[in-house]
């Protein structure tokens, strides 16, 4: 990437996602969200939009509309009619529970696997306005699904969560395959690249390759930064954890915890030899009011894209090559509390989930109305310059 | 002239008593009652109570009054407890096993929504302001009922850092009121008598001790010097029962059942007191201020907390001193149904939730209820000096009619216009 990346439009949404990914036919954009359903936008050209007469207002809205909302001052200021994309509400896919906390996209087939904070684990199409379910299990885990990966055929996922477990699907059926049981809550997961094993991170930064199909721990290192006992809190750094290029880049992301409670901590992405077990490469991308990388996309030009949540307000996108210790881009206006970033499949689009401004404050804040509100996420479209 | 003791001058005299009675304590030989019968005295006539103080601000939400499935509600669960149609987070599954023994008020509404104002304005029951600090509760009840016939001290602190004797919880009842706090359950330092110093040897500085004593009083303000005497005498009693404080004599299958983290040893050390008949036992735990990443720090926390707390009330049940034991588990505030862009939770006074259990006390009882989101409470909520009355009149003090005597100035024990909830007293 040679140029600054471009922002194309914000969508307002109503509720606070998780989790955004666009499906790999690019034509849908799914998001976990905090109140048990999975959200979904149609990805449309503008000049579909237009063909099949979508509003802005429309795509503006996270909840599916039934009928086309009415003109609001707001959007209409807040809309950048220049972009060449809309996302256009789908209605949301429900029947989950808590927080639908990850969600994976099947590689080859039309099929979105979706996990929730109650141990619930499903395959749904994600066409459709109400599509059925291939599968599901409803007790999955025994406790918060943290993550799914899809191996890279898309045969199989696995699964890890705060019961500690490492598990293993068949992603056609979901049928168990294999299981793990570890000695601790498990944060992050990822498929090596030849679907032979899977490594995982717990809530101590202990990175562990795992020979499923054997229940065997291959091999452990440590992720130490991402992990600070504070007073009797275990802090968990941990958020991210994916190969890079071809397999041979083992990238660990989130946060170097100093303190509990408020979770002061600086936002660090960590490169290791995966052969080795050692790290490579160490960045710290800010002070300790900036919190954790909550969410990276690799893009196959050789560069990372990162983003950051830290103290309500505090966010940051980034984009980062290989080798270098200080991001090539650093994006914070307009940017609080990032918790995802989607890589479009054209390569030339992202999405980033933010946090809208003045998310946080103690004690009594109501709306006009009277209402008690809860905090949303936007969704910030940016195009990558050719 | 403020009757309330300086710190620096506290120091001062601390010091002084120090330096003329070094290793002074006598610590050996047991005194008193074996913990057995210590604790059958205790059963039965004299009230006693645990206080755990959760600072900082655990959320209501993922421990007593939890709101699965709505929009704040976070990720966790609903567990059924031992009260059929009662349910807590699913990180409180020890303690449901143990709702069948507590008392759940759900709809506190409070004031202070800062930590600076809201913890001194909690434990002291938020009265009327009559221009003199009020003291907290531990001070309180070291007041009003004095220490048991164990002659313990009436009112200890167990807290993480540093220990040492805290005069400023008294507020206006004077230092004598303070707390001794044991820093990570340890005594304060200095305390012990030194390894060196044979018990005779020890009981010849004692004295020197007390001369000394009746001649620094003779030259200083009778407050001043009835604390520290009075500290002293208390402290001594303590040091003979080095027992209930010696963490390498927790029995190991105890501290599994506790927990061995901080707040699973602080509580075992609690129950040692509260079996060898100290009034009052408050057992700090810091940390639980979550303004981010919420969830993963309740789900790290609340389970030890939860594990420490049902074993303690288990085994202050099966010894039968629950019936004469008021236990309190609370914060400053609780935490903003709303989740930031951090992943936490703000400060909430308007609803949230403490647990009690023991003497007075309706077991199984749930009081008070919020609405459907969390929100807000339902009907009427009740603040901190309703629930002094309750307190007070779970221990049978009649918080009506008792007053404090301020240099000759009445004042009530709490706020005169709020009453006991009958709905949480036996």
């Amino acid at each position: 990437m040679k140029a600054e990346p471009k922002d194309l439009k914000t969508f307002t949404t109503d509720r606070q996602l998780l989790s955004a990914r666009f499906s790999p036919c690019g034509t849908v954009l799914a998001s976990g969200a905090m109140d048990r359903v999975v959200m979904r936008w149609s990805v449309v050209e503008k000049k579909k939009a237009d063909d099949v007469a979508v509003s802005d207002d429309i795509a503006l809205l996270g909840e599916p509309a039934k009928k086309p909302a009415p003109k609001n001052a707001k959007n209409a200021k807040n809309a950048k009619p220049e972009s060449p994309v809309e996302l256009v509400p789908l209605p949301p896919l429900a029947g989950f529970n808590g927080w639908v906390q990850s969600i994976a996209f099947h590689t080859t087939e039309k099929l979105l696997f979706v996990s929730d904070s109650w141990g619930k684990l499903a395959c749904t199409p994600y066409e459709g306005d109400a599509p059925k379910s291939q599968w599901e299990n409803a007790t999955a885990h025994d406790a918060a699904i943290r993550r799914i990966a899809v191996s890279a055929d898309g045969k199989l996922i696995a699964t890890c969560g705060a019961d500690q477990f490492v598990r293993v699907w068949n992603s056609a059926d979901g049928k168990p395959v294999a299981k793990h049981e570890h000695t601790s809550d498990i944060f992050v997961l990822t498929f090596t690249p030849d679907g032979t094993q899977i490594v995982f991170g717990d809530m101590f930064a202990k990175l562990s390759v795992l020979d499923f199909k054997a229940d065997k721990i291959v091999r452990q290192f440590e992720a130490a930064p991402f992990y600070t006992l504070s007073r009797m809190q275990d802090v968990a750094g941990l958020r991210v954890l994916t190969f890079l290029d071809d397999g041979r880049t083992l990238l660990a992301a989130g946060c170097n915890p100093e303190g509990g409670g408020f979770v002061q901590g600086v936002p660090v992405l960590m490169d290791f030899d995966f052969a080795t077990g050692k790290p490579v490469r160490e960045v710290r991308l800010g002070t300790t009011k900036e919190g954790f990388v909550h969410d990276v996309a690799w893009h196959p030009e050789g560069f990372l894209i990162a983003v950051t949540s830290g103290q309500p307000g505090s966010g940051k996108l980034i984009i980062l090559r290989p080798g270098e210790k200080e991001p090539s881009y650093t994006r914070t206006a307009g940017l609080a509390n990032c918790h995802s970033v989607a890589l479009h499949p054209d390569k030339r689009r992202f999405v980033v989930t933010s946090t809208n401004a003045g998310s946080n404050g103690n004690g009594r804040r109501l709306t006009a109305d009277g209402e008690y509100p809860g905090n949303t996420s936007p969704l910030n479209l940016f195009e990558i310059p050719a | 002239m403020n009757p309330l003791c300086k710190p620096w001058e506290h120091a001062v005299s601390r010091r002084r008593f120090l330096g003329a009675s070094a290793g002074a304590f006598a610590f050996g030989a047991l005194g008193g009652l074996a913990t057995a019968q210590a604790a059958e005295a205790m059963r039965k006539n004299e009230k006693q109570v645990l206080f755990v103080w959760l600072d900082g601000g655990i959320s209501q939400l993922e421990s007593w009054d939890p709101k699965p499935n709505t929009p704040f509600g976070g990720p966790f669960r609903a567990i059924p407890t031992s009260v059929p149609g009662t349910h807590f987070s699913e990180l409180m599954a020890k303690s449901a096993k143990q709702a069948h023994r507590l008392c759940v008020l759900r709809s506190l509404c409070t004031q202070d929504n800062s930590h600076s104002s809201g913890v001194a304005r909690i434990q002291r029951g938020d009265p009327r302001n009559r221009g003199v600090p009020y003291p907290y509760f531990g001070s309180a009840i070291a007041k009003l009922m004095g220490p048991t016939s164990s002659k313990l001290p009436p009112y200890v602190w167990i807290k993480p850092d540093s220990g040492g004797f805290k005069t400023e919880d008294a507020g206006f009842l004077g230092p004598k009121y303070g707390s001794l706090a044991f820093g990570d359950g340890k005594p304060p330092e200095n305390l012990l008598r030194n390894a060196s110093l044979a018990a005779d040897e020890d009981e010849e500085r004692n004295e020197l001790r007390e001369m000394l004593n009746k001649r620094y009083a003779a030259q200083r303000r009778t407050n001043f010097t009835e604390a520290s005497s009075y500290v002293f005498d208390t402290a001594r009693e303590l040091m003979r029962r080095s027992e209930i404080f010696d963490t390498s004599k927790l029995p190991p299958k105890d501290q599994d059942r506790y927990g061995r983290t901080e707040i699973g040893r602080h509580m075992l050390i609690a129950r040692n007191m509260l079996e060898a008949g100290v009034r009052f036992v408050k057992v700090a735990n810091y940390g639980w201020d979550t303004h981010g990443d919420n969830f993963n720090g309740h789900a790290s926390l609340v389970p030890k907390f939860d594990r420490a707390f049902a074993a303690i009330i288990e085994d202050l049940a099966a010894s039968g001193l629950l019936e004469n034991t008021l236990v309190v588990a609370m914060s400053e505030f609780g935490r903003t149904p709303r989740i930031n862009g951090h992943v936490g939770r703000d400060h909430w006074p308007e609803a949230w939730s403490l647990a009690m259990a023991g003497c007075g006390v309706k077991p199984g009882a749930v009081v008070g209820a919020t609405n459907d989101n969390g929100t807000f409470v339902k009907d009427n909520g009740y603040d901190i000096g309703a629930v002094f009355h309750t307190w007070y009149s779970a221990l049978g003090i009649d918080s009506k009619t008792v007053e404090y005597d301020n240099h000759g100035q009445p004042l009530p024990i709490a706020h005169e216009e709020m009453k006991a909830i009958k709905e949480a007293l036996v």
